[in-house]
C-alpha cells in the first residue's frame, strides 16, 4: 500500500514512468482497492476505457483510392457535394414556381367584379368558415407541387447523379 | 504484387485506432474523425515512395492527423467535445443499472477532462491513454520536454482537486 501511495504522489506530480503508472492501472482494475484511494478509481478505468474505441473499417475507402487515381476520388467527392447543392437549389426554386403557378393560375384579372370578390362578411362563424376554406385550398395546392417535386427528384435519382 | 494490393497493404496502419481515437478527442465528431483518417490515407498513397522509407511511420502519421485535425477545428471552430457521439465497449457482466450508473460516472470523468485546457487535455490523452513516452508527447506536439511535465502535473492535479471536491459533495449533501 504505501508503495502504490509513493506512486500516486509521482502520478500528480508527473513524475512516474510508464510501468509504475501501469502498475496504478492494475492496481485501480483490480478489487484490492483501499477506501482513500476509491474516489480516484473512475479516473483510471475511464482512461483505461478510451482505448476501447476503434477506427471505423476503412476498406471500401482504401479500395477505391487504390484503384483510382487519388486526385479523381478527390474530385468525386467534391463533385458529388457541388452537384447536390445544385439539385437541392434547384429543387427548392421549381417547388416555389410551381406553388406560385397553382396559387395564381385561378386568379381573374380583367374579368374580376370587385363587388363580387370583395364581400363583407359580418357573421364571425361564416368569416371563420371562409377562411378555413381558403387554407385548406392553399394547401392543397401546395401538397400538389410538392408531390410534383418528389416525383421530378425521383427521375433525378433514376440517372444516378447521387 | 500489383498496386492494390500494395495499396492495401500499406494503408492498413497498425496504429489506425491510435490515430482514431486522437483525431475523435480533437474534433469531437466520428464523421469529422473519419474524415481526418481518410485525408490522411489520401495523403500517405499520393506520397507512397517518400512514405515508404519513413522510420517511424506511426510518428509521422499521428504529426499530420494532429495537423489536419487543427485546420478542421479551427474551420469549425469546435470547443467541446459531444459525449454522446461517443463509443463504448459494454461490459457484458454488468446488470443494465450497473451499466447505466457505471455510463453516468464515466461522462462525469469525461466532462473533467474535456475542461481541461486544449494542451493539457491533448497531453493527457497522449500519455494516459495511448501511453506515448514524455519525449514522444514532446515532438508529437511540438512543445519542450519541460512543458510537457508542466502541462501534465497541472492537468493531473485538477483532475484530483475536482475528484476531491465530487467526493466532498457526494459525502456532505
Amino acid at each position: 500500500m504505501n508503495n502504490i501511495n509513493e506512486i500516486l504522489e509521482k502520478y500528480w506530480e508527473a513524475e512516474t514512468t510508464l510501468e509504475e503508472e501501469c502498475q496504478l492501472y492494475q492496481y485501480f482494475n483490480s478489487s484490492n482497492i483501499s477506501q482513500e484511494h476509491q474516489l480516484y478509481t473512475d479516473l483510471f478505468a475511464e482512461l483505461k476505457d478510451e482505448k476501447s474505441v476503434k477506427a471505423p473499417d476503412l476498406s471500401t475507402f482504401i479500395t477505391q483510392i487504390t484503384k483510382e487515381d487519388v486526385t479523381s476520388v478527390q474530385k468525386t467527392k467534391i463533385q458529388t457535394l457541388s452537384i447536390r447543392r445544385y439539385i437541392y437549389a434547384a429543387a427548392a426554386v421549381m417547388t416555389l414556381a410551381i406553388a406560385s403557378v397553382f396559387l395564381f393560375k385561378g386568379v381573374p384579372t380583367s374579368e374580376v367584379n370587385s363587388s363580387e370578390v370583395v364581400k363583407e362578411i359580418s357573421d364571425p362563424d361564416e368569416a371563420l368558415e371562409v377562411t378555413m376554406e381558403a387554407l385548406a385550398l392553399i394547401s392543397n395546392k401546395m401538397n400538389h407541387s410538392t408531390e410534383k417535386v418528389k416525383e421530378e427528384m425521383k427521375v433525378l435519382q433514376k440517372i444516378s447523379i447521387f | 504484387m500489383d498496386s492494390e494490393q500494395y495499396g492495401k497493404e500499406m494503408l492498413d496502419l497498425p496504429f489506425k485506432n491510435k490515430l482514431y481515437r486522437f483525431a475523435l478527442k480533437f474534433v469531437g465528431s466520428t464523421y469529422d474523425a473519419e474524415d481526418i483518417l481518410q485525408e490522411l490515407l489520401i495523403k500517405i498513397w499520393n506520397r507512397k515512395e517518400q512514405y515508404a522509407d519513413i522510420e517511424n511511420k506511426e510518428a509521422w502519421c499521428m504529426t499530420v492527423t494532429r495537423n489536419l485535425c487543427i485546420d478542421k477545428t479551427r474551420a469549425k471552430k469546435v470547443s467541446s467535445m459531444d459525449v454522446s457521439d461517443y463509443h463504448h465497449l459494454s461490459d457484458g457482466a454488468d446488470t443494465q443499472d450497473k451499466v447505466m450508473e457505471k455510463d453516468e460516472r464515466m461522462s462525469s470523468i469525461m466532462v473533467l477532462v474535456n475542461q481541461l485546457p486544449e494542451k493539457q487535455r491533448e497531453i493527457v490523452f497522449l500519455r494516459d491513454v495511448e501511453g506515448y513516452t514524455y519525449q514522444e508527447i514532446a515532438d508529437l506536439t511540438d512543445n519542450s520536454l519541460d512543458f510537457v511535465k508542466v502541462s501534465l502535473h497541472r492537468a493531473r492535479k485538477s483532475l484530483k482537486d475536482q475528484l476531491i471536491k465530487r467526493n466532498f459533495k457526494k459525502y456532505n449533501t
